[in-house]
């Protein structure tokens, strides 16, 4: 519960440091904070504890997901160093990026629909902003124009939804909703199961699932790279674990949604990976693949049910997914960033040559699509392995089927980046980097190979 | 504990990350000095190989108990054996691109120990979740020796090349984990897979026979999933061309005996037979298109999936000659192959021409270039004495004894072998010497440190074959002798 | 005793290894010493085995020396070891006596060729495989010397590889050899299997006692590989193409030694041929046939080397015919009376070639008598013998095969008569149009002829006084002799003759065989001489050649068939699998797998327009769905 202390903490007090200017400080002392922040989570143990008369839940597989956030904000704000750099927006930028993360906080930990849809305003609002953060960019205004509308449309249907089941179960908390579900089954409205879908439906929005990712791929591209990376990694966590925790909420009534979300997930796992084949700009080609990964966290999300204790929860295989994936994306974007300051685009044609230009980069950035694509010995592999076992075990041997199609797919579209960086006959001049952000690509190089080396740490047994 | 195996497989991996880190200029000598220490440790454990024990070297530690894993290698006969080949190969392979430069030679390099330490990996296996991790690691180094140093359009032509292996492999993978799910105590060690798999009903074993088979298939490749294979050896480096042919192609073999026939016998007694009409087929198939190539690469390249074709359908008979067969053919084949890929490059880097219209005379000019060639295209048409014969001599027999027919077309391939060998060889070698080649140079002293030793290896082998036979004999006897044991427990 | 044996092939391949190894550096009179001295050796070596077998008692006869254990797996096991008794020290005695003076012969021929070391390091290597072929005790060591031979033919046909079209008889000579060798392979195969061993001695003993095998399925698949290597129908087309390799070469490997390989096997063999009569009729068609065909083409050559070497095939024929017949003994006494008077045929023909500076057509030489009038006499005692004239040897070694067909029967015998007067026919024919007459060959080459230098004229008179005594030591008992050779030759042959039932004929008719066949030869010399000398009927130019002459000139065409019915056929198969199967099938399949990705990916794009409202909607009707499906349970 402290983390979440320090956490707004930290968004506040980066408000007020403009007012007391410390804003030097500003970087380091959002980092101690984050890491105290993960040290306290730490420290309150596993065990899955309610607050204020059930407002917030921090379950298991929340206290994983805030974890990863957190760690996830942290890397981000260190290889953010020159996109916070500017003076007169240092300190608001700061403050946002410390609300979603807030908001996320709130999503993933939600006990009561109240909270998940205040943690859900908080995430957004702040992303609006900082999605148009680029004043002088017309594709950042564009973009960020884009998010609040389709954002605003997707949370009213999200309302709607809460409301139906309120409707129905009289009750806004977790705890009753469920209960009710339990004891009172048969009286329950036929209007209730629409609320439940409208709810999902609203979060398939915020994790860009087919049909609802139309915004992902505009606003990704449009919005400046670094928060690109934002949303692609800590936002998206928080959207999925609260999706999951909404499953897990209207289990019962799994024959509601059950079908339903397959068919979101054969449509996220094929669509987003054919459109991705063709994109020439990197950075949308990355979007359609982050998009693309939803489908495999869904995959997951439906062969849960019958897990018989291979991985139990699923959430740790949802969480490692994340991890590895997170991982991968951020650096990944981090360096399309990079190249972009470098060379003014994204398209991968920018990309020649990279492994001659600074062979650091390329070999990071390798490393990362691997991941993504899912190539072992990295983490991106055991991601994906564990959700087929799942898909497998479940019996949905075509649903796994039609992921290896997919991540077969990805391995073409990820491997035109890499094909272009060792292009032999590759121009331009060779790209500096600072030794902080060298260091963080050693860091990030070493998280994609020890979350694999490694995963017995984070799946436990 | 017995580390000896861990150090095998890790060892050049390592040295490839020193060359990685500090980007040394001087890496071709450090890889060669490399491989050359891992080739002596694997001869030291050859000596230590007890001939008659079944598998040796074991190193056991879990890895991801969640999934099952655990790193769990070990080395018998069979494995040994494989594991010679790569490290006697690698040696040559490294001195064969001392002729060349290429930029960034610690990146060649050190790609090229990453791939072996892969190889080896692949080989020592005894978990089937790590055979698969070494099985797609080993295809990341090549992925790149390819790219960086490729010819025409390699962009392409390694993607497609990747992703065809990839889909393969990841049928295995899905096969793989269907046993793993039916372990009892969901384990990938590969005694509880093969007992994991003997014991499914006929049917799912049919699914895994084909999902292994396929991705095996696929990497040798067997007909008709040949066709990334010439395109990719032609457009290769040289250096990358032998990995690929050398030993590469050997890891699909190897998975035909050990991870697919004692795994699914039920299967195997049911679509064996087809498989080995289908490698069959390619020994022709390939045969008669090796005849009507102009590039001498490819020509070479559509030979390799004949002979590849001869291995599968002698092993696939599944009697110990037949394996045996296969396993002494494995390794002639690859020394024989290394061979002739450089030849061809040195010809190629003389006259920047592979054509066989183009070359000719070259015999007029390079008398000891010439002794080599013969010696080694007479070792893969299989003349007596030579490397060559032994295997398709086992092989032909066994598949001979499998069906009078079968083994009557198989022979084919000592004509058919003999006439686009000798053709390709008059057209390029004999005859006046014209303007691309009047310029040729016999062999360098680098070019005769590989070749020599390859040719006396092709001769040695050829004339003294039992050392090897030996080695693999009771590994082989063993895993038949299992095979036969379920299929009378199943009647 | 062992160690001689070992060292009779193991001396002329270190002799090839010390030559091939040094190479260029050593000097030309070096590199032939070595080569016909390790020859020399080995000669004498089986010389002394010869005598040490003759002075044991019949029985022990026989012995075979293990060396080591070459391959053995999964119980199959061949060793090389070598096995030495009557009919191997006879093979042995021809390989290293006919070879050793071709080797000093060719000192003399091939002097100042720029491959000169090359040249003789081959011969070696040759000798080395022969000797391996015919002293190996098991079928895989025979098979080695067998393959290895081939090999050596291909190297010397192509010797002189700068002419393409040589590289190409080169070609042509070791892949139909090959595809022999596979039916020998598969043949050996088989009896692997079905024997449970390829060691002669044991094969044969349990042939012998009657083990039950597909004899006929073995011995024609042997047989095979025999038609393949001695030059018989269909697979004898190589054979005169091979004279593009120098003289010597002909006259060692295509005419003394390696073509008779086929003849040894089935000798080698006979207890198995001996059960299988089928095989044995089809020898002796195949025989027959090919005696007659290739006497026939051989009448129309006109390059000199082309007569001889259809003259060979032809020989064969009579030989394999012999073998047929089960006369084995009488084929191996052939083929040691056809090595003398055939080498000797060759080098004379290469000692003509060499005066003339390298001329081969009969029709440009004429009046050499007096010019080369050592090669002339040696050369006539070669013709005399081959035309079968007693005493020389040719009389003997024919007549017995001749009379063996008498008594088999009525058919055989006129065909094999014929075939023999054919012989007398175009041999004398080449006497005559090369020797006689006036001198057509160009001024300039007649001012430097010159008869050849000693070290090859030598080796022509010893193989001369051969081929005219040679045959003495055969004598059959109709001529108060008594088969020496055969005798010698019998604990060989004690299994087949057993089964194989000989009618043998009372000397009356062997008189009047002899007779008969005897008039007929001198009528027909007459006849030729009067045509080509007294008449003189020079052959005219190709062109002017018409009707049934041309066809036979053309070789009745058999080549360009082959070339029309296989070679052809297998090119466009080939093609069609590259270009039909392999671009527009399956490679096409693979790719477009991927192209219908990509395909795909171009209509995802348009699901991708920008337009808020468009999103809007696809979500609405997203929706609509999910809470239709959601109905749906």
């Amino acid at each position: 519960m402290n983390a979440i202390y320090v956490i707004s903490g930290l968004g506040i007090l980066a408000l007020v440091a403009e007012v007391f200017s410390f804003q030097r400080l500003l970087n380091a002392l959002v980092l101690i904070g984050l890491v105290a922040a993960a040290f306290l989570l730490v420290k309150d143990g596993e065990t899955s504890t309610a607050y204020f008369n059930n407002m917030i839940i921090l379950s298991e597989a929340a206290r994983g997901a805030i974890l990863l956030m957190i760690i996830i904000t942290a890397l981000w704000v260190w290889m953010s160093t020159d996109y916070l750099a500017p003076e007169e927006t240092k300190t608001d930028r700061t403050s946002l990026i410390l609300f979603v993360l807030t908001g996320g906080v709130l999503m993933v930990s939600f006990g009561n629909m109240a909270m998940l849809f205040l943690g859900i305003e908080t995430l957004s609002l702040s992303l609006y902003t900082l999605a148009g953060s680029r004043k002088n960019s017309l594709s950042s205004t564009e973009a960020a124009f884009k998010y609040f509308l389709m954002g605003s449309f997707a949370t009213g249907f999200l309302l709607f939804g809460v409301a139906l089941v309120y409707g129905a179960t009289g009750a806004f908390d977790v705890q009753g909703i469920t209960n009710k579900l339990l004891n009172h089954a048969d009286t329950i409205p036929i209007f209730f199961h629409v609320g439940v879908i409208l709810i999902l439906v609203g979060l398939a929005f915020k994790i860009s699932a087919v049909p609802f990712h139309f915004w992902a791929p505009d606003v990704y591209e449009g919005a400046p790279t670094h928060i690109t990376a934002l949303m692609a990694t800590v936002v998206k966590i928080a959207g999925v674990i609260a999706f999951y925790q909404i499953l897990i909420m209207f289990y019962d009534v799994s024959s509601t949604w059950h079908l339903a979300l397959e068919t979101m997930t054969v449509l996220t796992l094929l669509i987003p990976n054919v459109a991705a084949v063709l994109q020439n700009s990197a950075k949308r080609m990355l979007a359609y693949s982050s998009v693309g990964h939803i489908g495999f966290v869904l995959l997951t999300m439906i062969s849960f049910n019958s897990n018989d204790g291979v991985y139990s929860p699923a959430s740790k295989v949802i969480f490692y997914y994340l991890a590895a994936y997170s991982v991968a994306s951020l650096a990944s974007f981090n360096i399309v960033a990079i190249v972009e300051k470098n060379t003014g685009h994204v398209s991968i044609a920018n990309f020649k040559g990279l492994f001659k230009r600074n062979p650091l980069l390329a070999v990071s950035l390798t490393i990362a699509l691997l991941s993504l694509a899912g190539i072992p010995p990295l983490a991106g592999f055991f991601g994906k392995y564990m959700v087929f076992v799942l898909a497998i075990l479940s019996g949905n041997i075509l649903l796994a089927l039609l992921g290896i199609v997919a991540s077969l797919i990805g391995v073409y579209y990820y491997f035109r980046i890499i094909g272009a960086m060792y292009f032999q006959e590759g121009h331009g001049e060779p790209i500096e980097i600072s030794l902080s952000i060298r260091v963080w690509m050693f860091v990030m190089i070493g998280l994609s190979f020890g979350l694999a080396i490694f995963a017995d740490f984070i799946l436990g047994r | 504990m017995n580390f000896t195996t861990l150090i095998l497989i890790f060892f050049p991996f390592l040295i490839a990350l020193v060359l990685f880190a500090f980007r040394l200029q001087q890496a071709k000598w450090i890889a060669l000095i490399t491989s050359l220490l891992e080739l002596a440790f694997s001869f030291y454990m050859l000596f230590q190989f007890n001939k008659n024990e079944s598998v040796q070297f074991v190193f056991n530690l879990p890895w991801i108990t969640s999934l099952g894993l655990s790193f769990s290698v070990g080395l018998d006969g069979i494995s040994l054996l494989l594991v010679l080949l790569t490290n006697v190969l690698v040696p040559f392979i490294i001195l064969s691109s001392f002729g060349k430069t290429y930029g960034t030679p610690f990146t060649f390099s050190g790609l090229i120990l990453t791939m072996q330490s892969a190889l080896i990996g692949v080989f020592a296996a005894r978990d089937g979740l790590l055979f698969y991790l070494f099985w797609e690691m080993a295809l990341i180094p090549i992925y790149f020796i390819c790219l960086i140093w490729g010819g025409e359009n390699r962009g392409r032509i390694t993607l497609k090349f990747f992703i065809y292996t990839l889909a393969g492999s990841l049928f295995m993978l899905i096969a793989l984990v269907y046993l793993y799910l039916h372990t009892p105590n969901k384990t990938f060690d590969i005694i509880a897979l093969y007992e994991a798999g003997r014991a499914l009903p006929i049917h799912d074993q049919n699914l895994i026979f084909w999902g292994l088979f396929v991705a095996f298939a696929i990497k040798m490749p067997v007909f008709p999933f040949h066709t990334w294979q010439p395109d990719t050896y032609t457009v290769a480096p040289a250096q990358g061309t032998m990995l690929l042919s050398g030993i590469m192609l050997k890891m699909g073999i190897y998975g035909l005996i050990r991870w697919l026939v004692p795994v699914v016998p039920l299967a195997f007694k049911e679509w064996g037979s087809t498989a080995i009409v289908l490698s069959v087929i390619g020994i022709i198939y390939a045969s008669a298109i090796a005849l009507v190539q102009k590039d001498y690469k490819r020509l070479i390249a559509y030979s390799s999936i004949a002979h590849v074709g001869l291995i599968a359908a002698g092993l696939l008979t599944w009697t110990t000659l037949g394996v045996q067969g296969a396993m002494i053919q494995m390794l002639s084949h690859g020394i024989i192959a290394v061979g002739l890929f450089f030849i061809v490059e040195i010809i190629f880097e003389r006259t920047k021409s592979r054509s066989l219209d183009e070359l000719g005379g070259i015999r007029n000019i390079a008398p000891s270039l010439t002794a080599v060639f013969i010696i080694i295209m007479l070792g893969s048409v299989a003349l007596p004495l030579t490397s060559g014969f032994v295997g398709e001599f086992l092989l032909i027999n066994s598949l001979f004894q499998y069906q009078y027919l079968i083994g009557g077309v198989a022979g084919l391939t000592i004509i058919l072998g003999a006439v686009y060998m000798l053709v390709a060889f008059q057209r390029a070698m004999s005859g006046e010497t014209n303007l691309i080649t009047s310029t040729f140079t016999d062999l360098t002293i680098s070019e005769k440190l590989v070749l020599f030793p390859i040719v006396i290896i092709i001769l040695l082998m050829g004339i003294f074959p039992n050392f090897i036979l030996d080695v693999s004999e009771p590994a082989v006897n063993n895993l038949i002798l299992q095979l036969n044991q379920t299929a009378a427990a199943i009647k | 005793m062992k160690v001689i044996v070992v060292l009779i092939p193991l001396l002329p391949l270190l002799g090839f290894l010390a030559i091939s190894l040094i190479g260029k550096k050593m000097i030309a009179e070096a590199a032939s010493f070595i080569a016909s001295s390790t020859v020399f050796l080995s000669f004498s070596g089986s010389a002394f085995l010869l005598y040490k077998l003759i002075t044991v008692p019949v029985a022990e006869r026989s012995f075979s020396v293990d060396l080591f254990n070459w391959i053995s797996t999964a119980g199959f096991s061949a060793s090389m070891s070598f096995l030495v008794d009557p009919l191997s020290i006879i093979f042995m005695l021809i390989i290293t006596g006919v070879g050793y003076l071709i080797h000093v012969y060719s000192g003399g021929y091939m002097h100042g060729d720029p491959g000169f070391n090359r040249f003789m390091s081959y011969l070696n290597l040759f000798i080395f495989f022969m000797l391996l072929l015919v002293m190996g005790a098991n079928y895989l060591v025979m098979f080695v010397g067998w393959e290895g031979v081939g090999l050596c033919s291909y190297l010397l046909i192509g010797f002189w590889f700068k002419n393409q079209e040589y590289n190409s008889a080169a070609n042509k000579a070791f892949i139909m050899n090959r595809i022999g060798d596979l039916g020998m392979l598969l043949g050996i195969i088989l009896i692997a299997i079905q024997f449970g061993s390829i060691q002669y001695t044991e094969v044969f003993a349990k042939a012998g006692a009657g083990v039950a095998a597909s004899f006929t399925l073995i011995t024609v698949l042997l047989f095979v590989g025999a038609m393949g290597k001695s030059a018989q129908i269909p697979l004898y087309t190589w054979l005169p193409d091979a004279m593009a390799g120098p003289t010597p070469v002909s006259a060692l490997i295509h005419a003394a030694t390696m073509v008779t390989a086929g003849i040894y096997m089935v000798c080698r063999n006979n207890i198995l041929y001996a059960f299988s009569p089928e095989t044995l009729l089809v020898i002796k068609i195949v025989g027959i046939s090919t005696a007659l065909w290739a006497a026939l083409i051989a009448t129309a050559q006109h390059d000199i080397k082309k007569v001889l070497a259809y003259s060979t095939v032809s020989q064969l024929g009579l030989m394999f015919l012999s073998l047929g017949l089960g006369a084995f003994s009488s084929g191996i006494f052939h083929v040691m009376t056809h090595a003398f008077f055939k080498a000797l045929l060759f080098l004379g023909a290469g000692s003509v070639i060499h005066a003339l500076s390298g001329e081969q057509d009969i029709r440009n030489m004429g009046g050499l008598k007096k010019h080369l009038p050592l090669t002339f006499l040696t050369m006539a005692a070669a013709v005399l013998a081959i035309s079968g004239i007693p005493p020389f040897s040719g009389f003997f070694s024919k007549d017995e095969i001749l009379a063996a067909a008498f008594a088999d029967n009525r058919i055989l015998w006129p065909i094999a008569v014929v075939t023999s007067l054919l012989t007398v026919f175009y041999m004398f024919r080449m006497m005559y149009v090369a020797f006689y007459g006036k001198e057509r060959a160009s001024e300039e080459l007649m001012a430097k002829i010159h008869e050849s230098p000693n070290n090859m004229i030598i080796p022509l008179v010893i193989l001369a006084i051969l081929s005219t005594v040679g045959g003495l030591i055969c004598i059959p008992d109709s001529l108060g002799g008594h088969h020496m050779m055969a005798e010698f030759l019998y604990p060989v042959f004690a299994g087949s003759s057993t089964i194989i039932k000989h009618h043998h004929l009372n000397h009356t008719t062997d008189y009047e065989i002899m007779g008969v066949v005897f008039v007929m030869t001198v009528i027909l010399i007459w006849m030729a001489r009067n045509y080509y000398v007294t008449k003189y009927n020079i052959p005219k130019d190709d062109y002017e050649i018409k009707g049934f002459k041309r066809l036979v000139l053309r070789k009745f065409y058999v080549d360009e068939l082959y070339q029309f019915i296989i070679v052809k056929p297998l090119y466009s198969i080939s093609e069609m699998f590259h270009d039909v199967i392999e671009r527009m099938g399956i490679d096409r399949l693979i790719n477009e797998m991927g192209n219908s990705v990509i395909l795909g990916s171009r209509g995802a794009r348009h699901l991708q327009n920008g337009g808020i409202g468009y999103y809007i909607f696809a979500m609405v009707i997203g929706i609509i769905l999910l809470v239709a499906i959601g109905f749906l349970r």
